[in-house]
């Protein structure tokens, strides 16, 4: 028997018992389509996110005052000193202490509310958001030690007053009224508080807000990238320099420096988690679609005993017979992966027209045939041993 | 032919096919178990969140500015839009039930300094009175401060355990924008929750004022903190704080510029954010039931073919169609109760281990063991049907022919 005549056999086998062999198939492809959709899932959230950060560009490095951004809270305390002593740093372009007062009260005509306002160099700001691609839906910058302009979100000139701010307004922040330059436009980033920003110069702020911001302190620190200094190395020297000015340990420092690429990481690390769990979860239920191989070919081997006794009898040898029932298995979890991968894909392509983003990448779809070769081989294999063992002579006699 | 009889047989039939019926049990087994797990994981969440919600009492309705809610803050700074002021805790302090009021005042980025470490934390000025009576977790040393006294602190557990390199104690002095305050009180632990209270750091409302002359504007307030009458209903009397401010701040009730934040109302948003968590996991498990249920049916459709000739035979001797179905379901039942109560067994094993090995808290409630229980005879029932059904309907001369 060579193997074209072993899967011939097998095929037949596998169409002569249809309801059963499709119920079989039926589990896999459950199984299978259920890895594929949760996984297309956990990476198109994975996609929209790492989307959201690349539009933010990436020649920039940030040091935030917080020992590790998972904590959520800010606690710790960067000085304008730290910042001054980043300037001098090979491939940093530009150097900026930003200072936030947060809770503000401003007023737009009748309506007082309250709004975080930031303070910054705002000749560095203007670089890092021309190169992280924020554009204006109206007006634009103020210039460079204008103290009475400030720049603000879409959300604050949409949503925060009973009327809608526009270029050229006043808006009053603490009594002092600063005149409105431009409004940004609404920011596509998940992450970003863009949308309600209130931006002016950093000294303005520190005048208008003696008290609220501690001297000699700021709150984070924004650095530009040379256009050819790679922002990794630098961020490693700002990590180094600023460690030895903190004294504290640089693999245990006191501050996070962020780039575009550790956020990625980041992202990655916690998305990565996501998709174990639900691959882990999907995995379950392709493992009870194996279980079903396992039974379906128990049943089948129990059939054709007498069959397997004719075979051993004109001579066919153990692993030929272990050959043909581990095809048969294989077969069918073959033909459950295939479509599985298909009904699942076509699930997934309706979510992310529907409902939220999916992504299907060849990784997934090859793995999860490849899982469904390998659960159909494995739950194949036992009734396949069993059948190959049994003596000529006990198989043909049984009924 | 009885019940009991029935059962008999239907038993007989699944110890006959002894491999089978292990790997069709299985496979129930191991869709149950999922299901009682991944439900039990979630409960626990649930149940963890509650316990620290639950430390803040219930008698307290707190008004915060803007739209806020507990899930909504991405940001590095938390952002509430809008304010609110002396007048509206004039407001609420007229409502009826409402036994003690504070406006509250905070500043997320207030510089602190404590020995020579320097931090940057949330302070919260506040009215002693209330406060001291919102507090129920208790102190791990001293007490809050006296109405008035305007250079002492309260701090809670995180800001003394974790929050400088040295712990703080109480009568130890903290900076808060280079002015001393003595601390009077530390706060036990509570964990997450309204207002983080392990995060607290309160000192006297006018105090605060003098300390961010501008952020903090007279009459100002960052939130109202109400408590109310503990023999009355928290959450009717929130509805009535709602009605009153939006009356007073010529609001609509459906676009209200401030958000009122109960007992009730916290759990109710933590129970939707766990709910869907729990249905999205049951659902998950449940398609490794769906899985197993089809495994119960081809079992179920092989079982009908072997003993085609035995349907014959009982129905040449009168056995009627009702009965051959009922033999079958029995089975099939039989099959998926096995398999429910050893996979709500393996399930609470495996849960235990986590909840012992991993500290996650884990709940196998009641409901969960019957749920998943009936789900397992129901699956049962509906993977049995078509097969039970394909046998009962099998003319006596036909089965009786075949081989």
């Amino acid at each position: 028997m060579d193997i074209a005549e072993i899967i011939n056999f097998s095929l037949k086998n596998v169409l002569h018992r249809k309801l059963r062999s499709f119920l079989t198939i039926l589990g896999i492809v459950v199984g299978i389509a259920t890895i594929v959709i949760l996984l297309s899932l956990s990476l198109g959230i994975e996609a929209s996110i790492v989307d959201s950060v690349q539009s933010l560009g990436s020649n920039y490095v940030m040091v935030l005052p917080t020992t590790s951004l998972q904590s959520g809270t800010f606690n710790k305390v960067l000085y304008t000193k730290d910042a001054d002593a980043l300037r001098r740093l090979p491939g940093v372009d530009a150097v900026a202490g930003e200072i936030l007062v947060s809770n503000a009260p401003i007023q737009f005509r009748r309506k007082i509310t309250a709004g975080n306002v930031a303070g910054s160099e705002i000749d560095v700001y203007v670089k890092y958001t021309n190169a992280s691609g924020v554009t204006f839906r109206d007006g634009g910058y103020f210039r460079s030690g204008d103290k009475s302009s400030i720049v603000i979100g879409s959300k604050v000139a949409d949503e925060y007053f009973d009327d809608k701010v526009y270029v050229g307004n006043s808006i009053l922040i603490n009594n002092r009224s600063f005149r409105v330059s431009g409004i940004f436009n609404k920011s596509s980033g998940a992450i970003s508080d863009l949308d309600d920003t209130i931006l002016m110069e950093a000294t303005a702020l520190r005048e208008l807000f003696p008290s609220a911001v501690p001297k000699d302190q700021v709150f984070d620190i924004f650095i530009t990238v040379s256009p050819k200094a790679d922002p990794e190395a630098v961020a490693k020297d700002v990590t180094t320099t600023l460690a030895r000015r903190r004294k504290v340990d640089p693999d245990k420092p006191d501050f996070t420096v962020m780039t575009a690429a550790s956020t990625l990481e980041q992202i990655r690390q916690v998305t990565g988690i996501l998709s174990v769990f639900l691959g882990f979860v999907a995995l379950i239920a392709l493992v009870v679609g194996a279980i079903g191989i396992s039974n379906a070919m128990f049943t089948s081997v129990m059939e054709r005993t007498k069959d397997i006794g004719i075979m051993k009898a004109v001579g066919a040898p153990n692993n030929q017979i272990l050959q043909m029932f581990l095809i048969e298995s294989v077969l069918v979890s073959g033909i459950g992966g295939l479509i599985g991968i298909i009904i699942g894909s076509a699930i997934s392509l309706l979510v992310s027209a529907l409902v939220t983003k999916t992504v299907l990448n060849a990784e997934v779809l090859v793995g999860a045939m490849s899982v469904s070769l390998f659960f159909g081989a494995v739950s194949g294999y036992f009734p396949a041993k069993q059948a190959s063992k049994l003596p000529a002579v006990v198989a043909l006699r049984r009924d | 032919m009885d019940l009991q009889e029935i059962i008999g047989f239907a038993w007989k039939n699944i110890s006959h096919r002894k491999t089978r019926s292990f790997l069709t049990v299985l496979g129930i087994v191991i869709g149950i178990a999922s299901i009682v797990i991944l439900v039990a994981l979630a409960q626990g969440l649930d149940k963890d969140i509650r316990a620290s919600l639950n430390k803040l009492g219930s008698n307290f309705v707190l008004v915060l500015p803007g739209q806020a809610s507990i899930t909504s803050s991405t940001s590095f700074v938390p952002i509430l839009r809008g304010i609110l002021t002396d007048k509206d805790v004039n407001v609420v302090s007229r409502v009826p039930g409402v036994d003690s009021v504070s406006g509250s005042l905070s500043y997320p980025l207030a510089g602190i300094r404590f020995k020579k470490y320097n931090a940057t934390a949330t302070i919260s000025g506040v009215n002693a009175d209330t406060y001291d009576k919102f507090i129920t977790a208790g102190y791990e040393g001293g007490k809050f401060f006296e109405k008035g006294d305007k250079s002492s602190v309260v701090i809670g557990y995180t800001i003394a355990n974790d929050y400088f390199d040295e712990k703080i104690q109480v009568g130890n002095q903290l900076y808060i924008n280079g002015r001393p305050f003595r601390v009077s009180g530390i706060i036990k632990q509570v964990g997450q929750g309204v207002g983080n209270i392990d995060k607290l750091i309160a000192i006297d409302q006018d105090a605060a004022r003098d300390l961010f002359p501008g952020v903090l504007a007279k009459d100002r307030v960052s939130a109202i903190l109400a408590l109310t009458n503990p023999d009355m209903d928290s959450a009717a009397i929130g509805q009535e704080i709602k009605e009153k401010l939006a009356n007073k701040r010529k609001v609509k009730l459906d676009n209200l510029d401030f958000t009122i934040i109960t007992a009730a109302s916290i759990q109710e948003q933590v129970g939707e954010i766990t709910g869907i968590l729990t249905l999205f996991l049951g659902a998950v498990a449940a398609i490794s039931l769906v899985v197993g249920s089809i495994g119960i049916a081809n079992s179920m459709f092989t079982s009908v073919l072997e003993r085609t000739r035995d349907i014959g035979i009982l129905k040449s001797v009168g056995a009627p169609n009702s009965a051959v179905m009922l033999l079958f379901l029995a089975e099939s039942v039989m099959l998926s109760v096995i398999g429910g109560a050893v996979g709500i067994a393996l399930g609470a094993v495996v849960c235990a281990l986590i909840s012992a090995v991993g500290n996650i808290s884990t709940v196998v409630s009641p409901e969960l063991i019957g749920g998943s229980f009936i789900v397992a005879i129901l699956v049962g029932g509906a993977s049995g049907y078509f097969p039970a059904r394909q046998a009962s309907k099998l003319p006596a001369v036909v089965a009786l022919r075949r081989e």
